[in-house]
């Protein structure tokens, strides 16, 4: 009506948009202006003597303020004045530059800006010509006598903001210290519950009487729904209205509040807050990596009763805790999953710098998903403008931006490393164990190399020296031999170069032997000189992984944990014959025991100032290398890797611009955020790759340079074979092979190979010249069994999204009107001014979540526990105290108690921020034991109940009703935890990731059916469930006639209807009446009454006789029980909490 | 607006938190007996079948279709002929990656005012002395979900309120057992999901109700008993259900709550009613193209007619988008490559039953009181990365409208010489939108709804009426 928010400004780079662009920006202003004028706070806008009437101020907003910003500001503006001239304000246009007055009041003909922009004398703007319409204009505004108004903005953002905001925070009530005050002493009320007090005295300040107390059965089923969405089973009913003992509510309390149901309702209310959602919307609705796992950590923590401000901490700095809270049953660190909540919002996977909003908007929403849900406030209001309501300036939003924006988004593992550990000991040892015994097999084998090569040779060149041998020697084994030296005789990079061309050319007696051997030599040498050259002068080092340093880079996962070797780590096959699939040369690995384990490793922020990273990795089965720029993780820049051994890629250094930081990680295929990628993508694989356990990588260098090319690789593995000079016989070069590789062999076995040893053990493995068959002995044999198995039950890695602080944190610029093109000055990281007694600016290291953390989980902060404490009483009472939950600012509601609110979040805090504590005392309170019936003079004196005369009446939530029907039917499978199960749709759509789930679920509560964005849990989002966009602390309440159509129609309601009359059916009840009454008792929770039995007995009998059946065959019918189950499902009672 | 505030004690000018429209009445009726006001609210606030505000202008027209094309039709295909790049065809373009594409369509002439359109619209183009035609639309994302939800709630995220929410919040609905917003979909819900239809922030009621053209054509409305036993249930709830709300203390929403079974019961009968065709004669059939074999079309053309009929019966807003061909997952007319066989094939789809929906509300003479947006999220390029297929194209595309208020035969608004980027009378989404709200009554800038703190509107501070094409 008022206040209309530029909360989204589009980029258009056209000139002829920007007019209109700026055109609305202004609009705006005059807009705002109106406000400001009737709010009266601010000091008066300047007026010039001859603006005053109203048409004229919107005109020269809307046309001519337009034609001079975008034509004119940029060279007679606050940035520069040529020719002394400025045309953006009255005076300055009635002063004019150094020709004179520019414009001269109401006459056109005499005023220089006339003459100038008509290229009479002047050619203005010197760019083109106007349109005649806007000389028009400026024409007509001179000749109206030239209207000019000045729009506060600027002073928003300068003096006048700072008295007002330092006015609202002193005299809002929502930014003063929580002071406990005093409970009012009733003397009628038999209550010592202070909440009772509190809300009695206001009860006779205003001539009520409460209601009065509610039955046992009303009570219980309340009380249970309430706290854990189900309703109490009818043997739990009855052990309480039967219990006679005086704290047998009390004890009812307690049971709910131990059950672990209470974390299921209470997770899902958090939820709501979070805009939890499971995938990330837009085009191809990309999965958010087991976000489930982020739900199940809130139903632990809240029936664990994680104090709340341990909570927050979670959420907000989880991965940063000096002592994070581990999770001994799961072996998992919990608190690194509470920051997940960062990365619940939606998101977009195409370039976030060339489209900028995609970034902008995801932290935009971080940010106002925080401070809504823990603050009550609307911080993102100031994305553009200084806050017109809350004493929160644009510089705060900066500073809130900074934190996020320098906060890695990344994937991390939760496993504390304690389920692995043993059986990762164990597979080192039988590693080391394997690789002796398969040494001493490999080292007896090299007595056959210098044998074979000569035979084989020999019969290549038809030579008979040999021949004799020949008979001896195995087929299999010549084969071989002859595919190494057709396949090396040609490339000097083949091992078996130097035998093929020269040993095996020449005579080795002649002369020309030795100096073409030596020549041979003195090329390796100068060749691996060149290299090393090359390398040193084109490649600066980024990182050398070969020393088993980090280098600065960042690792995840269990594989990558240890995954340090340098050189000569075997990798053991999990099946086949196969004993190893290779042998590493130094460098990081995630697969040194199992592929089954993860990693990722990530690299500092590139630098700049070169055009390439090139990393020397390997890596398969759906591993990658992803570029990620300004933590857009959903970016498209990723390749899947497909090297078995190690070798370069090239990567480009892309987005020069200091304000995008680039980075680049290798992930095993689990903490790739882009998988399952959408169906075009999905070159060469498949969903069930995926869900296949195994991935791995590794590297050993990764450098810089500005030159097109990869590193050379080096040659000095083959100086063995010209130690000790020429050959005298080929048979001393064939031996010279055979010690190069038992060297290389007995090197290994005693675990001190250098990567000369790896590249032969390489070569004989690769072109199998000695067996790597775990038949070679049956020790071996038992090893490589014993080695798998026990690989086999490698527990699978939990993997999640959350954050990471890698980076020194940077402060980012203040965007002018929210708009990523136009960043003005450094906004040093910090909280909001209002709820920080400390001057801006964080003295951190990392991004500042930490002392963020702090600043909102502590008990000097006004906000914090008064808006917790409103959201628990809002979910007991059905409304808030504040009923705007999530808005405590000064255009949110005014507590109906606030001295009860201020006592409640007094004793959350001093009750260690204990939620069922709280809960407990406002459950255990006399107003929420008052019956839902009001009283005429409480209807009219209190249509809104907000006084709490009687327990507010309300409906179920979505998640209640579907819960309750299950549980009514006897369906509900009351599991906890685990992936979410897909909710039910008719057409499936798989390319978008809206997969259809069973009809009822596997009977699991709503809270597990999957939340997807584009199409949620139809069922549930028909009663109100929230579309997971923003923080929403309240949820709609509708009345839609779709409701009553679903209930009435619906495959689930139906379906529950006949599992529940199949349940009935094989129940022993011997009349109507019995089986009337446990219908009741498992869906209302109460027995029915006399009249109720009668009415339902008739409607029974009725629909017998709809039906056909005879009244004697009445209880063995599915379809009358069928029918009377669903009416029951359609009773408003069964539906609505009283 | 008939939202009351309360009055901010601070600051009198400033309105503070408003009232719910329940929490209204009942204030409004302190003092008088409840009973009046449940069932005043029972019958119509819940349902949200009453006006939250009186129209601001005299209103144009009652109803609204609109016509949506996903995935970005090329303008210069259509309606925005650029004889230029026939003499670039082929010609490298900009970076020297690209080639110029010319039309692969013929224009002709058409109507009084002889304006140009594509052979590929055969029949929209005998229609043009209707059409307001728009060649200078602008959007800001060449991304489809973005350029979707842009389109329709007039930002570029989601979770605020589709135009078609908006309009039936603000003026409530004139059919009691009819939704205000339907839209008539062919199975494939346009990048950007629901979102796209959304109620937003304001009440479920406002969402729209998706209507398919095949199968049970609305979730849930298919009695699972028949008629009689059906009746028996709801009579036993009735009596259950009245016994049940006095019990609990009167209570409203339950009371509500119950007459939507009412609503409901009567919906089941209605709306098949409503949708079934075949009252409608044979000659009507034809017109819309529903005499075709083309599974598509035939579709599309039946979505077309029911969004007569269910204009007829009082539908605030009907929206109907296009059926998926080709397999193609990313919008209809997103012709990257095959611009000829794809945008042949979504118009022989589409093109008959647009033109026939136009012609025959004006043979009823409801065109006066309907008005009929075509449109699209943007246009695409007039060069080729690949030869045959143009990309997305923010900058330039053309909607046109027709009915109530519209001056017929308009073009209005001009792009440069090869359509990349439109230079006259630049038209935004939110232009069109505040356009649209003036025509059934509505001041864009006064129609608005407070949410999370502030007061939200659809064209936030954007928009101005496009004057010069309204009669």
């Amino acid at each position: 009506m008022w206040l209309r928010c530029p909360n989204r400004v589009l980029h258009l780079e056209e000139k002829q948009f920007m007019t209109t662009a700026s055109a609305d920006a202004l609009n705006f202003g005059l807009r705002l202006f109106s406000v400001w004028v009737l709010s009266g706070f601010l000091a008066q806008p300047v007026f010039s003597e001859k603006t005053a009437s109203s048409s004229g101020m919107e005109f020269f907003e809307k046309k001519v303020r337009p034609v001079l910003a975008t034509h004119c500001y940029q060279c007679h503006g606050p940035q520069l004045q040529q020719g002394a001239l400025r045309l953006d304000s009255r005076e300055a246009i009635l002063k004019g530059g150094s020709r004179g007055a520019t414009v001269v009041p109401g006459k056109p003909e005499a005023s220089w800006l006339m003459k100038a922009v008509q290229h009479q004398g002047l050619t203005m703007p010197p760019s083109g010509k106007l349109m005649p319409e806007q000389i028009a204009v400026l024409e007509d505004w001179i000749e109206m006598g030239a209207p000019w108004f000045q729009h506060p903005i600027a002073q928003i953002v300068s003096k006048g903001t700072d008295q007002f905001y330092a006015r609202m925070a002193r005299e809002h009530w929502a930014f003063q210290p929580v002071s406990p005050p005093e409970v009012p002493q009733i003397m009628f009320n038999s209550s010592s519950n202070p909440v009772d007090q509190f809300i009695q005295e206001k009860l006779r300040e205003k001539g009520l009487e409460p209601a009065g107390g509610s039955n046992r059965w009303t009570l219980a089923r309340r009380l249970s729904l309430v706290l854990t969405g189900l309703p109490l089973s009818p043997w739990e009913v009855n052990r309480f209205v039967q219990d006679s003992s005086p704290d047998a509510y009390e004890r009812l309390v307690d049971r709910l509040l131990a059950s672990p149901h209470f974390g299921e309702r209470w997770a899902r209310h958090w939820t709501d807050l979070m805009r939890f959602g499971e995938t990330y919307g837009y085009e191809w609705n990309y999965e958010l990596l087991a976000a489930w796992r982020y739900r199940d950590y809130l139903v632990r923590a809240f029936n664990e009763d994680l104090p709340f401000d341990q909570l927050i901490r979670e959420h907000v700095a989880g991965d940063l805790l000096e002592n994070p809270r581990i999770d001994r049953q799961f072996g998992i660190n919990e608190s690194l999953i509470g920051a997940t909540f960062f990365r619940l919002g939606e998101m977009s996977h195409d370039d976030c710098v060339k489209f900028r909003e995609i970034r902008t908007d995801v932290v935009d929403n971080q940010i106002d998903t925080l401070t809504k849900a823990f603050q009550g406030l609307t911080v993102a209001c100031a994305r553009c403008h200084d806050h017109k309501l809350d004493p929160i300036p644009t510089k705060d939003y900066y500073a809130l931006y900074g934190i996020l924006a320098s906060s890695r988004q990344v994937s991390r593992t939760l496993d504390t490393g304690d389920l692995h550990q043993e059986l990762k000991q164990r597979l080192h040892q039988l590693k080391s164990l394997i690789r002796t015994e398969l040494a001493s097999h490999w080292i007896n084998q090299c007595v056959e190399i210098a044998p074979y090569l000569l035979a084989v040779q020999a019969m290549q060149n038809h030579r008979n020296s040999h021949r004799q041998g020949i008979v001896d020697l195995e087929p299999r084994k010549v084969q071989q031999w002859s595919q190494v030296l057709m396949k090396e005789s040609v490339d000097p990079e083949g091992f078996l170069y130097p035998w093929t061309t020269i040993a095996c050319e020449m005579d080795l007696a002649s002369k020309g032997f030795k100096e073409a051997w030596s020549k041979l030599g003195a090329y390796y040498q100068r060749e691996s000189q060149a290299r090393t050259d090359f390398n040193r002068k084109n490649f600066l080092d980024f990182a050398d992984f070969r020393s088993g340093h980090l280098n600065g880079w960042h690792s995840d996962g269990i594989g990558i944990q240890g995954g340090t070797t340098t050189g000569g780590e075997l990798i053991i096959s999990t099946k086949g014959s196969q004993v190893v699939t290779g042998i590493l040369p130094s460098g990081i690995y995630t697969h040194l025991l199992s592929n089954r384990l993860n990693g990722a490793l990530r690299s500092p922020y590139l630098p700049k100032d070169k055009k390439f990273l090139s990393l020397r990795i390997m890596g398969g089965q759906l591993a990658a290398h992803r570029t990620i720029v300004d933590h857009c993780v959903l970016g498209e820049d990723y390749k899947i890797l497909q090297n078995e051994v190690m070798s370069w890629v090239k990567i480009p250094i892309k987005y020069k611009e200091e304000s995008f930081p680039v980075y680049v990680e290798l992930v095993t295929k689990s903490g790739n955020l882009r998988l399952p990628d959408r169906p075009s993508m999905m070159k060469g694989y498949q969903l069930k790759d995926l869900e296949k356990p195994g991935s791995y990588f590794g590297i050993s260098q990764a450098v810089l340079h500005d030159v097109d090319q990869t590193p050379r690789d080096g040659l000095s593995h083959m100086a063995r074979l010209f130690r000790g000079g020429a050959p005298k016989s080929a048979e001393e070069l064939a031996s010279r092979y055979a010690t190069a590789c038992r060297q290389a062999l007995i090197a290994w076995s005693e675990a001190t190979s250098n990567s000369d040893d790896v590249h032969w053990i390489g070569w004989m493995l690769r072109n199998n010249l000695v067996q790597n068959k775990k038949e070679l002995s049956p020790r071996l044999k038992q090893l490589v069994q014993t080695y798998r198995n026990f690989e086999a039950q490698l527990p699978e890695p939990k993997v999640i999204s959350s954050m990471s602080d890698l980076d020194p944190g940077y402060d980012v610029p203040l965007l002018e009107n929210g708009d990523a093109k136009r960043p003005r000055e450094k906004i040093p990281r910090g909280y909001l001014t209002v709820l920080s007694d400390k001057e801006p600016g964080f003295e951190t290291l990392g991004s500042g979540r930490r002392e963020l953390a702090e600043n909102i989980a502590s008990a000097s902060n006004p906000l914090t526990a008064r808006v917790m404490v409103n959201r628990l009483w809002h979910h007991i009472f059905g409304r808030g105290i504040v009923t705007t939950v999530d808005n405590f600012g000064r255009f949110g509601k005014r507590p109906s108690h606030p001295e009860l609110l201020n006592y409640l979040a007094n004793c959350f805090v001093q009750n260690g921020w204990s939620i069922k504590r709280l809960l407990r005392r406002l459950v255990r309170s006399t107003t929420f034991r008052e019956s839902s019936r009001s009283s005429v003079q409480a209807r009219n004196i209190d249509p809104l109940n907000q006084w709490l005369q009687h327990y507010p009446v309300r409906r179920l939530e979505a998640e209640a009703i579907r819960d309750t029907i299950l549980a009514t039917s006897g369906r509900l499978e009351l599991k906890l935890y685990g992936s979410s199960i897909q909710p039910f749709r008719k057409v499936s759509k798989d390319y978008r990731k809206l997969l259809s789930g069973p009809l009822d679920g596997s009977g699991r509560r709503s809270l597990y059916l999957k939340v997807t964005r584009m199409e949620g849990p139809q069922f549930l989002e028909l009663f109100d469930f929230p579309t997971p966009a923003a923080t929403r602390g309240s949820r709609d309440r509708t009345n839609i006639p779709s409701q009553a159509l679903a209930l009435l129609n619906d495959a689930f309601v139906i379906d529950q209807s006949g599992y529940w009359a199949d349940r009935l059916l094989i129940q022993p009840d011997r009349s109507l009446e019995r089986r009337l009454e446990s219908m009741f008792h498992s869906a209302l929770g109460r027995p029915p009454e006399v009249s109720e039995v009668k009415r339902f007995k008739r409607f029974a009998i009725k629909l017998a006789d709809l039906h056909g059946i005879s009244t004697r065959n009445i209880l063995d019918s599915r379809k009358v029980w069928k029918d009377l189950a669903h009416t029951i499902f359609n009773l408003k009672e069964f539906i609505y909490i009283y | 607006m008939s939202i009351i505030y309360e009055k901010s004690r601070e600051c009198p000018g400033c309105v503070g938190a408003p009232l719910t429209r329940r929490e209204v009445l009942k204030q409004a009726a302190n003092g008088f007996g409840m009973l009046a006001l449940s069932t005043l609210m029972a019958d119509e606030a819940y349902a949200g079948l009453v006006q939250a505000t009186k129209p601001h202008f005299k209103p144009q027209v009652k109803n609204v279709i609109l016509c949506f094309m996903p995935g970005g039709v090329s303008h210069m295909d259509t309606f925005d002929p650029k004889p230029k790049l026939a003499e670039l065809n082929g010609k490298l373009s900009g970076d020297g990656q690209r080639t110029w594409l010319k039309c692969p369509w013929t224009f002709n002439r058409y109507g009084q005012a002889g304006i140009p359109v594509s052979e590929l619209l055969p029949h929209i183009a005998t229609c043009v002395d209707d059409l307001a035609i728009i060649r200078s639309m602008v959007s800001g994302f060449p991304l489809h979900p973005r350029g979707n939800i842009l389109f329709h709630t007039g930002r570029n995220v989601g979770g605020h309120p589709s135009l078609g929410s908006w309009i039936t919040y603000a003026l409530g609905s004139e059919n009691k057992n009819l939704p205000g917003y339907v839209l008539l979909h062919t199975g494939d819900i346009p990048p950007g999901g629901l979102e796209n239809f959304s109620n937003g922030f304001l009440p479920a009621t406002h969402q729209a109700l998706p209507v398919r053209a095949d199968g049970d054509p609305i979730d849930n409305l298919l009695p699972a008993d028949d008629q009689i036993l059906q009746q028996t249930k709801l009579k036993m709830l009735l009596a259950e259900d009245r016994k049940f709300s006095s019990m609990a203390g009167t209570d409203d929403a339950v009371e509500s709550a119950i007459a939507n079974y009412e609503m409901a019961y009567r919906m089941q009968s209605l709306v098949p009613d409503v949708l079934d065709l075949d009252k409608e004669s044979e000659a009507t059939k034809r017109l819309y193209g529903l005499d075709t074999s083309n599974k598509e079309k035939g579709q599309y053309s039946l979505q077309c007619l029911r969004a007569r009929r269910l204009v007829e019966e009082g539908v605030r807003f009907v929206e109907i988008t296009c059926p998926v061909l080709f397999g193609q997952n990313n919008g209809t007319w997103d012709q990257h490559s095959y611009l000829k066989r794809g945008h042949e094939a979504n118009a022989l789809v589409t093109d008959q039953a647009v033109a026939a929906l136009i012609k025959d509300l004006k043979s009823r003479g409801m065109l006066e009181e309907t008005l009929i947006i075509w449109g699209t999220e943007f246009g695409r390029t007039p060069d080729t990365s690949n030869g045959d297929g143009r990309d997305h194209l923010e900058t330039a595309f053309t909607i046109f409208m027709a009915g109530g208020g519209i001056k017929g035969g308009t073009l209005y608004g001009e792009t440069d010489e090869i359509g990349e980027k439109s230079v006259e009378n630049i038209t935004t989404v939110h232009d069109l939108h505040a356009t649209i709200l003036q025509l059934v009554g509505l001041d864009h800038e006064k129609l608005t709804y407070r949410f999370g703190g502030r007061e939200l509107s659809l064209t936030d501070v954007h928009g101005k009426v496009i004057s010069q094409i309204l009669a």
